[in-house]
C-alpha cells in the first residue's frame, strides 16, 4: 500500500485549539442587539384538534414581539427530514396545524424580548381542544377503525395515510417459503426496539436576523444547511437567493440534527419583526419535540442446511415513525438494506413491513438509520441458529458472510425509500476483523470458561458482526473549491458539516496529501450556503467519503495549475511534485516555494486565483466492515447486567486519522451500549413521557462502560479518498446484539426487548 | 442587585436579578466560554466552573451565593498559544470531537489533578461521572487526564 | 431563572435569617446549595436568604457523637476522615454514590434533609444511623431525626432552619447501606440502611430503613423485631429476607414494579445483613 504523508496520520483537530479554549465558536456563543427570545407551546394531548385558540392576551403583553399560530402563518405541507431533493419522506408536516398528534406537539410560539416573557405569554395563550383516541401501540395503527392520524387532505407521499401506514414494502427475491420448508433448521423470532434519543450536549439552536441586504441569515445548529435552506424556501415561500444559513461549530447531532425544526419559527420572527430571534429547545424539548430513533420491531426467520449455509432470510418490520414521518421510509428501508446483504449466502430474502404513525414523539434519523434495529434481530437469530444446531456462532458467520468481489441482490432491490443501486465489493476485511477480534479476545478461551464466576453472578461472552454504507449512491453530491493565497497558504471551503466528528480535520488532510502541503498551511470553512459550495450535509456515513472525493478532486486541479506555473518558473521539462510545501525537479533538484507561484500569479504574470472546485456523486456505497465482542457481567440477584470488555474489530478503508476513527468507533459503542443497558423513554398511558431528562433518561457516564479495545483493519477501498471508506455510523450496530447474545451465553435467557434492564432479566429467569 | 467577585482572578461587579443563577449572568456578561446548561438539573456538567476550586454546575448556582467568591472558567486554564497540559493532552489524545462539554470536563480534570496529582484511574472514571459526553465515549479522555497527569508531574520536576 | 424573587438575602446570624423568614413567610426559601431551587424553578419562592454566611459549615466529634453543619456539601463530607469513626467503610461509599461528584459540591446536608425527598438517600442514612437533627425556630432544639419526619416536619421548617444533623459514634453499632440503581449515577430507586448492635453474640436491637419504594424511608419493625435477640446466622438472614420478599412495604412507579422492588428489597436486606455479618465476626476475632 502506498504511504501517505497526511493521510494516516493522527493530525490534531484543526478547531481543537478553539474548543479546548473554550472560544465563542456555537451557535449561541453571540448575541445581537436587540434579539428576541422564542419560546414554542406544545400540546399536552396526544391527538386532538385546536376548536379555539386565543393568542391576543399573549399578544398585548408588554415586550411581546410576535405570537405564531395556525392562524397566521402558511399552510404548506413539508417534510422537516433534511433529505435530498425530492425528499423519500412524505409531506405531513405543518408550521402549525389545527390539530395536534402527539404530546409535545406544536400549538404556538411566541417571540419576545426576554426569555421570561416569552414564557409568560405561553401561559396567557387560550387553547380550548377537543381530544380525539389516540394510537399509542404501533401495531393498533394497523387495526380496523384506528383513528387516523394524518386525515389532511394535503398529505403526500405516505403509503396509506388513511390506514396510518407511511411506507410499505413486500420484496422477495426467490423463494423464502420453500427455501425454509427445505432448511434443516429454521430459527425465529421478534426483536423490538425503543424510543431512543441522541442527547446531543448543544440542544438545536437557532438564530435568525436580517443582514444589511436584507437578507435573512440564519445561524443554525444543522447537519443540513443547505437542505435547511431549500425547505425554508418552499416553506416560506421567499427565493433561495434571500436566504443564507449559517452551520458555526456543532455540539454533536447524532442526526437529530438532520431536520429543520426551529429554524422556519425564528426565519418567521425576524421577517415579522425585522429583528433578530433565537429560539433554543430545552432538555425536556429535546427529548419529547425533536426527534428520536425509531422504535421497531423486527421479525427474523432464517433456514439453514445441515452445512450451515444460510438458505432463507424473512424479515418482517413494524417501524413507529410517531406522529410524522420524516425518515420514515428511509430508515425502514436501511434496516434491511444495511444487514441483509452481509449474508449474501442466502439465496432466498424477503424483506416486508411498514411503517405506521402512532400519536407518540416523532422519529427520525439516528446514527446507524434502521440498521441498528435490523442487526439486533439478525445478530440475535444468527445466534439462536447456531445454538440450535450446535455450532459456534463465530463460525456460522464465517460460513456466510459476505466477501471481496461479490455482491448481494439487495444492494439493487433496496435503496433510500425506492430501488437501490448494484453493487460489488470491492473492499472486505470482514473475514480479518473476525479472526483479529476474536484473537484479541480470547473467544475460545473465554467460551470455555465456567460460567458462573462468583455465587449468583455469571460471565457470558457474545459476538455480532455487520456493516454499513458510505453515502447514498447516486442520489447525494458533496463539493469542495480549494483557493490558494499568495503566501502559498490556502482556503478549503466545504458545504460539509463538522457536527463535533472532526470531517473539517479529514477534509484539510485529504486536501493536503493531494496537494502536497502541511495541514497547518490550509484553514477550513464549513458551512455557509453563500460562501461555501453545496454539500448534501452530514448524514449516512458520507463525508470523509464522499465529500473527502470531492475535495480530492478539487485538490488535485488545484496542483495541476500550481504546477503549470511551476513549470514556467523553472523552466524545468521534466516531472514536478510539491512536498511539504515546496515544488520540486524530480532529478535536478531545483526548487520553488509556492509563496513565490503564489505572488506571480496574484500580481505579476499570468495573473489569477489559483483555485478549483470540484463535485462527486458515488455510483457506489462501499460498506464498512466490523466485529463485535463482548463480555458481560450478570448479577442473577439484581439482574444488572455489566459490561466488562468490549473489542471492535472495524474495516473502514484508510483510516485517514486514525485516532479521530478510534473516537468514533468508541463513542458509537458506548452509545449503543445506552440502547442495550439503560436508555429509552417511558410513556403513561395518555402517551406523555415521564422520563424527559437525563435524571431518569439514563445515558452512561464514565463509571458506566467497559474496556474498550479498538483493532483497526484497514484495507484499500478503490472509490474512496486514498482508500477511505466511512465510520461514523456503523460500531453503533454492535452493542445491542453482542450484549443479547453475551446474556444469552451467561445464563440462556433471550433478551429480546431493549433496553435490557434489570427487572426484565429477572423476569426472564422467573425471579419475579 | 449588586454582585461582587472575582472571575479568573479579576475583581468583577454585575448588576443582576436576585433569581439568576452564575451561569445566566456569566453567559449574558459574554462569558461564552461557559457551554451548555439546558439539562436545568446540573447533571449534563457542561457548564462547570470553579466555584473556591470546587467544580460545580453554574447552572445550579444562585448568583447571590457568589458574592465574594471566586469563580474560575476555562479561561484560566490557558489561551489559543498556550495551551495548558490538559488542554494539550486533550488534543493530543483526541478526547475532542464536538467540544461542547469540554470545558466542562477539563476544569473537573484540573480541580481533581490539583488535588492529586497522580489520581487512578478509578478516580479520574468517577470524578468525570458528573459530566456528560455523548461524543467520544470517555475513553480517550480518561487517557488524555492521565497523559496530562504525566506531563505536569514532569514540569513540576 | 427564578422570576418571581425579589431579594436575595445573606444574613451572617442564625437569629437573623429565622426573622427573615418569619417576616416574609410563606414567601421565603432558604438556599443551602440552592439546586434544588435552580432544578424545579420554584415560582413561590420571592425572598431568598442564603445560608452561606451562616456559622454552620462544619463538622465535629464531640462526645461520641459526630455534629454535620446544615451547609456542609457531600463532597466536604466526603472528604472528612471522620465520617470512619461514625460507620467505618461503609458511609463513605454511600455518600459517593450520590447523585455526581459535581452536585455532590453543591447539595448541602441540610437542603437535603429539608427537600427529603422519597427517594433520597440522605434521609434514609441518617435514620439508618439513629441520627438526631437540629433545629432553630428562634431557640435552639434537638429531635430524634425519625420522630421529626414521623410529625410534620415542613410545616416546622417553614418557620425553622436545619442546623445540623448529629450521629452517634456508637461502639457496638454495625452498619450498613445499599441502594439500587439502574446505572452507576442515578438516584435509587430502593435503598436501605441497617443498624445492629450486638450483645454477647445476639442482636440486641435493630433499626432498618427502606426508601425510594418509591414512597418516603419506613421503618421495618417486623424484620428488626424477627432479628432481635438471635444470632445474625446464615439461617436468620435467609428468614429476614424471606419475610421482607413477602411484606415489603413497596409500589410500582414509572420505574420498575412493585414485584421487582420487592425482591430487592430482600436482596439489599441479604447483602446489608452480609456485610454486618463478616464486619462483626472479623471484630469479635480482633
Ligand atoms: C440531577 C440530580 C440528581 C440527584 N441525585 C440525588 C441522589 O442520588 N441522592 C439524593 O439523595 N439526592 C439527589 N438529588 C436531590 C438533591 O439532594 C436535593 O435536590 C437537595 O435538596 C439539594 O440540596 P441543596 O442543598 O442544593 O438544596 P436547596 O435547593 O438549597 O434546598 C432545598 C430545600 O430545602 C430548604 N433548605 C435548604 N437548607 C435548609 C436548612 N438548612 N434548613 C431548612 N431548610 C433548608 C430550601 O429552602 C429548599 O426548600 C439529586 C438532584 C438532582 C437535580
Amino acid at each position: 500500500m502506498k504511504k501517505y504523508r497526511v493521510v494516516g496520520q493522527d493530525v490534531e483537530k484543526v478547531d481543537g485549539r478553539a474548543l479546548v479554549t473554550g472560544q465563542p465558536v456555537f451557535t449561541d456563543d453571540f448575541s445581537l442587539p436587540g434579539m428576541l427570545y422564542g419560546k414554542i407551546l406544545r400540546s399536552p394531548y396526544a391527538h386532538a384538534l385546536i376548536k379555539e385558540i386565543n393568542a391576543s392576551e399573549a399578544e398585548k403583553l408588554k415586550g411581546v414581539e410576535a405570537v405564531f399560530t395556525y392562524k397566521n402563518v402558511p399552510r404548506k405541507a413539508y417534510t422537516t427530514a433534511g433529505q435530498g431533493y425530492p425528499e423519500p419522506s412524505p409531506y405531513d408536516s405543518f408550521i402549525f396545524d389545527k390539530k395536534v398528534r402527539f404530546v409535545g406537539d406544536r400549538v404556538a410560539a411566541v417571540f419576545a424580548e426576554s426569555l421570561s416573557i416569552a414564557e409568560e405569554a405561553l401561559s396567557l395563550i387560550k387553547v380550548e381542544y377537543e381530544e380525539l383516541p389516540a394510537i399509542l401501540d404501533p401495531e393498533d395503527a394497523l387495526k380496523d377503525g384506528a383513528p387516523v392520524i394524518h386525515d389532511e387532505p394535503e398529505i403526500q407521499g405516505a403509503h396509506d395515510p388513511s390506514r396510518n401506514i407511511v411506507s410499505h414494502v413486500d420484496l422477495e427475491i426467490g423463494d423464502v417459503d420453500q427455501a425454509l420448508r427445505d432448511s434443516d433448521f429454521v430459527v425465529e423470532g421478534i426483536w423490538e426496539t425503543q424510543y431512543a434519543q441522541h442527547c446531543p450536549m448543544e440542544a438545536h439552536i437557532a438564530i435568525a436576523y436580517l443582514d444589511e441586504r436584507g437578507k435573512l441569515v440564519i445561524r443554525s445548529s444543522t447537519q443540513v444547511p443547505f437542505h435547511a435552506r431549500r425547505i425554508l424556501s418552499f416553506l416560506l415561500g421567499i427565493p433561495i437567493s434571500k436566504i443564507r444559513v449559517i452551520k458555526p461549530r456543532i455540539g454533536g447531532g447524532f442526526g437529530a440534527k438532520q431536520e429543520v425544526l426551529i429554524e422556519d419559527l425564528v426565519a418567521l420572527a425576524t421577517l415579522k419583526t425585522k429583528r433578530p430571534a433565537r429560539l433554543e429547545l430545552t432538555r425536556e424539548e429535546e427529548f419529547v419535540s425533536s426527534r428520536t430513533m425509531h422504535p421497531m420491531k423486527v421479525k427474523v426467520r432464517l433456514g439453514a442446511d445441515k452445512e450451515g449455509m444460510l438458505k432463507a432470510i424473512e424479515m418482517d418490520i413494524l417501524s413507529n415513525t410517531g406522529a410524522y414521518g420524516a425518515h420514515g421510509p428511509t430508515v425502514f428501508f436501511n434496516a434491511g438494506s444495511k444487514t441483509l446483504p452481509l449474508y449474501n449466502k442466502a439465496e432466498n430474502v424477503r424483506f416486508t413491513g411498514n411503517v405506521v404513525y402512532t400519536n407518540l414523539p416523532v422519529a427520525g434519523a439516528y446514527r446507524g438509520y434502521g440498521a441498528t434495529e435490523g442487526y439486533f434481530a439478525l445478530e440475535c437469530a444468527i445466534d439462536e441458529l447456531a445454538r440450535k444446531m450446535g455450532i459456534d456462532p463465530l463460525i456460522l458467520r464465517q460460513k456466510n458472510h459476505i466477501r471481496p468481489g461479490e455482491t448481494s441482490p439487495i444492494f439493487k432491490k433496496l435503496g433510500e425509500g425506492r430501488e437501490g443501486v448494484p453493487q460489488t465489493v470491492e473492499s472486505c476485511g470482514l473475514e480479518e476483523c473476525i479472526e483479529n477480534g476474536r484473537e484479541l479476545f480470547e473467544w475460545e478461551k473465554k467460551r470455555s470458561l465456567p460460567r458462573e464466576v462468583a455465587p449468583g453472578i455469571y460471565r457470558g461472552y457474545g459476538m455480532a458482526i455487520m456493516m454499513q454504507g458510505s453515502a447514498i449512491p447516486l442520489v447525494d453530491m458533496a463539493s469542495a473549491t480549494i483557493k490558494m493565497n499568495e503566501d502559498g497558504s490556502f482556503l478549503l471551503l466545504v458545504g460539509a458539516t463538522d457536527l463535533g466528528t472532526g470531517s473539517d480535520t479529514i477534509l484539510a488532510q485529504i486536501a493536503c496529501e493531494e496537494i502536497g502541503i502541511p495541514v497547518k498551511n490550509i484553514t477550513v470553512y464549513s458551512s455557509d450556503t453563500d460562501f461555501t459550495p453545496f454539500d448534501k450535509g452530514a448524514y449516512a456515513s458520507s463525508t470523509t467519503y464522499l465529500s473527502g472525493e470531492a475535495v480530492r478532486k478539487a485538490a488535485r486541479k488545484v496542483k495541476e495549475q500550481i504546477l503549470t506555473v511551476a513549470h514556467i518558473l523553472l523552466g524545468a521539462s521534466g516531472d514536478l511534485v510539491i512536498e511539504d510545501g515546496l515544488v520540486k525537479e524530480v532529478g535536478t533538484g531545483k526548487t520553488l516555494t509556492l509563496e513565490e507561484i503564489g505572488l506571480r500569479s496574484f500580481y505579476m504574470a499570468d495573473q489569477r486565483q489559483i483555485q478549483a472546485t470540484a463535485s462527486h456523486v458515488s455510483e457506489v456505497s462501499p460498506p464498512p466492515f466490523a466485529a463485535h465482542f463482548v463480555e458481560v457481567e450478570v448479577d442473577t440477584r439484581t439482574g444488572k447486567i455489566t459490561p466488562i470488555l468490549y473489542v471492535a474489530a472495524v474495516d473502514c478503508g484508510v483510516a485517514v486519522n486514525p485516532q479521530l476513527t478510534r473516537g468514533q468507533i468508541i463513542g458509537s459503542i458506548v452509545n449503543g451500549l445506552g440502547f442495550a443497558l439503560s436508555e429509552g423513554l417511558v410513556f403513561n398511558t395518555r402517551g406523555m413521557p415521564l422520563n424527559p431528562n437525563f435524571l431518569d433518561y439514563k445515558v452512561l457516564s464514565s463509571l458506566d462502560i467497559p474496556e474498550i479495545e479498538v483493532i483497526l483493519v484497514e484495507t484499500h477501498e478503490p472509490s474512496g479518498p486514498f482508500g477511505a471508506k466511512s465510520v461514523a455510523e456503523i460500531c453503533i450496530n454492535g452493542p445491542l446484539p453482542a450484549v443479547a447474545n453475551a446474556v444469552y451465553d451467561a445464563l440462556g435467557i433471550q433478551l429480546k426487548k431493549a433496553p435490557f434492564t434489570a427487572e426484565s432479566v429477572l423476569r426472564l429467569l422467573g425471579k419475579i | 442587585m449588586r454582585v461582587q467577585f472575582k472571575l479568573n482572578h479579576k475583581e468583577v461587579s454585575f448588576n443582576v436579578h436576585p433569581g439568576e443563577s452564575l451561569f445566566e449572568v456569566l453567559r449574558r456578561e459574554g462569558n461564552y466560554e461557559v457551554k451548555g446548561s439546558n439539562c436545568r438539573d446540573g447533571s449534563c456538567g457542561a457548564c462547570t466552573v470553579l466555584l473556591d476550586g470546587v467544580p460545580v454546575p453554574s447552572c445550579t448556582i444562585l448568583i447571590g451565593r457568589v458574592e465574594g467568591r471566586e469563580v474560575e472558567t476555562i479561561e484560566s486554564l490557558g489561551d489559543m498559544e498556550n495551551l495548558h497540559p490538559l488542554q494539550r493532552a486533550f488534543l493530543e489524545n483526541g478526547a475532542v470531537q464536538c467540544g461542547y462539554c469540554i470545558p466542562g470536563i477539563l476544569l473537573v480534570a484540573k480541580a481533581l489533578l490539583d488535588r492529586d496529582p497522580n489520581p487512578s484511574r478509578e478516580e479520574i472514571e468517577e470524578e468525570l461521572s458528573g459530566n456528560i459526553c455523548r461524543c467520544t465515549g470517555y475513553v480517550q479522555q480518561i487517557e488524555a487526564i492521565e497523559r496530562a497527569a504525566e506531563l505536569l508531574r514532569e514540569e513540576r520536576k | 431563572m427564578l422570576k418571581e424573587v425579589v431579594e436575595f438575602y445573606a444574613p451572617r446570624e442564625l437569629e437573623e435569617a429565622h426573622g427573615l423568614l418569619l417576616k416574609h413567610y410563606p414567601h421565603a426559601q432558604l438556599v443551602g446549595g440552592g439546586l434544588d431551587l435552580t432544578w424545579r424553578e420554584r415560582k413561590e419562592a420571592r425572598y431568598l436568604i442564603g445560608l452561606d454566611h451562616l456559622p454552620l459549615k462544619f463538622i465535629k466529634s464531640e462526645e461520641g457523637t459526630l455534629e454535620v453543619g446544615a451547609m456542609v456539601t457531600i463532597r466536604e463530607l466526603l472528604e472528612n476522615e471522620a465520617l470512619e469513626n461514625v460507620a467505618p467503610d461503609s458511609l463513605k461509599p454511600a455518600l459517593k454514590a450520590i447523585a455526581t461528584p459535581l452536585l455532590r459540591g453543591v447539595i448541602t446536608v441540610g437542603g437535603s434533609l429539608a427537600r427529603a425527598y422519597p427517594w433520597s438517600d440522605l434521609p434514609a442514612l441518617f435514620l439508618g444511623l439513629e441520627s438526631k437533627i437540629g433545629i432553630f425556630d428562634g431557640k435552639y432544639r434537638v429531635f430524634e431525626l425519625r420522630e421529626f419526619y414521623e410529625g410534620d416536619f415542613r410545616e416546622v421548617l417553614r418557620r425553622a432552619l436545619i442546623t445540623k444533623v448529629l450521629i452517634p459514634q456508637s461502639k457496638g453499632r454495625y452498619f450498613s447501606y445499599r441502594r439500587f440503581t439502574r446505572t452507576e449515577v442515578d438516584i435509587p430507586l430502593l435503598n436501605q440502611a441497617v443498624s445492629l448492635h450486638f450483645r454477647e453474640g445476639k442482636i440486641e436491637h435493630a433499626r432498618i430503613f427502606l426508601g425510594a419504594r418509591p414512597g418516603f424511608p419506613l421503618e421495618l419493625e417486623e424484620i428488626e423485631g424477627l432479628l432481635e435477640g438471635k444470632e445474625l446466622s446464615e439461617g436468620v438472614i435467609g428468614e429476614a429476607c424471606a419475610m421482607l420478599r413477602e411484606s415489603a412495604p413497596v409500589e410500582s412507579d414509572f420505574r420498575i414494579s412493585k414485584e421487582f422492588r420487592k425482591h430487592l428489597a430482600g436482596v439489599l436486606l441479604e447483602e446489608n445483613l452480609r456485610e454486618i455479618k463478616g464486619k462483626y465476626e472479623s471484630s469479635i476475632q480482633a
